[in-house]
């Protein structure tokens, strides 16, 4: 049940994002499904692998082809519609935890916080650009062709 | 190449626009070098050096027979996300390159794309409706997500209406992260049964620079280092900064 509501409040949040990045209306909904893509697929891989590097970078790599692919339909940028999808992998709770245990001096705590933040913020960093990487491999001649 | 240099001169600096509004909107490094490498060639030009970092934009265009032109742009606003705007310039930019625009429509046409695109209720609602969304995604109650709807609303009043009249963004990351949190702990403390933790960071997610952090170790991964690390360094004082405000408002409080 909590995982249902997890997932409802990812895209909720995505939603929240995407109106606050000013998106047209009609990407809302994209957004929405966006969020909600990231988030099942990261509770999914961490169930079977137990590993949140892992479940955030294959959870990243699947959102990101889903922008790369909708912006191309849609002809938008493709950022516009990654950036609120990747939004419930930010790490807002390590970051919170990394400081309210530094408060608390309790320093064992916070650097496993701190390793935590690090850790989504590289996964995510890192499955966007292995995405980009292949697309620009995939799309490349095309480009080329277009500068001449 | 016929044309006169004046001419030139006067399309270089719309195509500087363009790349300094994307930049502005949240554009990628990438997308503005390419942006305005590709106008250059569309245009005519022979060769096209564009250097760019988040701060400042740099251009040489060749146009042929030892006629070359140099602009540089230094950015000086801060970032605000706007990918409406966005999508709209990079129209403008495609449509250029497609030959459907002379340059005297290009500037109506990049004119006309930076018009304010929604109202501020909409990004009001927005952040009200994040801060509260992930309150309850970390584990907070309907409760909590209300108290944090309701901070997340400030955080955007602050964000649109006083940022600009702080000399910089940690000074104001500081004062803001102070005030919220000095708000959010009042709160919790009289009205029992709140989890603090899961409202701070439902508010936190609307502070922190995450997508900033994340984008520039994506810069420094693709190539771009020096915007990256820039990035990166900006991204971590502004996240020290909200730390140091925070934790001054729970030793005030507790």
């Amino acid at each position: 049940m909590s995982i249902w509501i997890q997932i409802l409040t990812a895209a909720l949040g995505s939603i929240g994002f995407a109106l606050l990045y000013r998106l047209r209306p009609e990407h809302l909904p994209l957004a929405a499904v966006g969020g909600a893509i990231t988030w099942g697929v990261y509770l999914l891989v961490l169930k079977y692998t137990e590993n949140i590097f892992a479940a955030a970078l294959i959870a990243t790599v699947l959102c990101t082809f889903y922008a790369e692919i909708l912006s191309k339909l849609q002809k938008t940028p493709a950022t516009v519609l990654l950036i609120p999808s990747v939004i419930p992998l930010i790490p807002g709770s390590a970051l919170y935890y990394t400081m309210s245990s530094l408060v608390q001096r309790d320093l064992i705590q916070a650097w496993y916080f701190a390793r935590l933040t690090i850790q989504y913020a590289l996964a995510i960093a890192l499955g966007i650009s292995l995405v980009w990487t292949i697309w620009a491999v995939l799309f490349q001649r095309k480009n080329q062709q277009r500068d001449n | 190449m016929d044309r006169s240099r004046a001419d030139a001169y006067e399309f270089l600096s719309v195509a500087l626009d363009m790349g300094e509004s994307l930049m502005v909107c949240g554009g990628e490094v990438n997308r503005v070098e390419d942006t305005i490498r590709r106008m250059g060639f569309a245009y005519g030009a022979h060769e096209m050096n564009v250097f760019v970092i988040t701060t400042s934009i740099v251009v040489t265009m060749e146009l042929g027979e030892g006629n070359s032109i140099t602009l540089t742009r230094r950015i000086n606003s801060p970032l605000s996300t706007d990918f409406r705007k966005l999508s709209r310039i990079n129209d403008v930019s495609r449509n250029y390159c497609a030959g459907k625009l002379s340059v005297e429509n290009l500037k109506e046409e990049y004119i006309k794309a930076i018009r304010p695109t929604t109202k501020p209720i909409r990004m009001y609602i927005g952040s009200a409706l994040a801060a509260g969304a992930f309150a309850v995604f970390f584990g907070g109650t309907i409760f909590d997500a209300l108290v944090a709807a309701l901070f997340g609303a400030l955080i955007c009043f602050f964000q649109r209406e006083l940022s600009s009249l702080f000399p910089n963004p940690i000074v104001f990351n500081i004062l803001s992260s102070f005030v919220i949190g000095l708000g959010v702990c009042l709160v919790a403390k009289f009205i029992p049964g709140l989890n603090l933790d899961k409202i701070l960071i439902g508010d936190i997610m609307l502070l922190i620079p995450g997508v900033a952090m994340t984008n520039s170790i994506r810069d420094i991964l693709v190539g771009d280092t020096v915007s990256g690390t820039m990035r990166l360094v900006e991204s971590v004082m502004w996240a020290g900064a909200l730390a140091a405000g925070f934790i001054v408002a729970f030793w005030i409080v507790w």
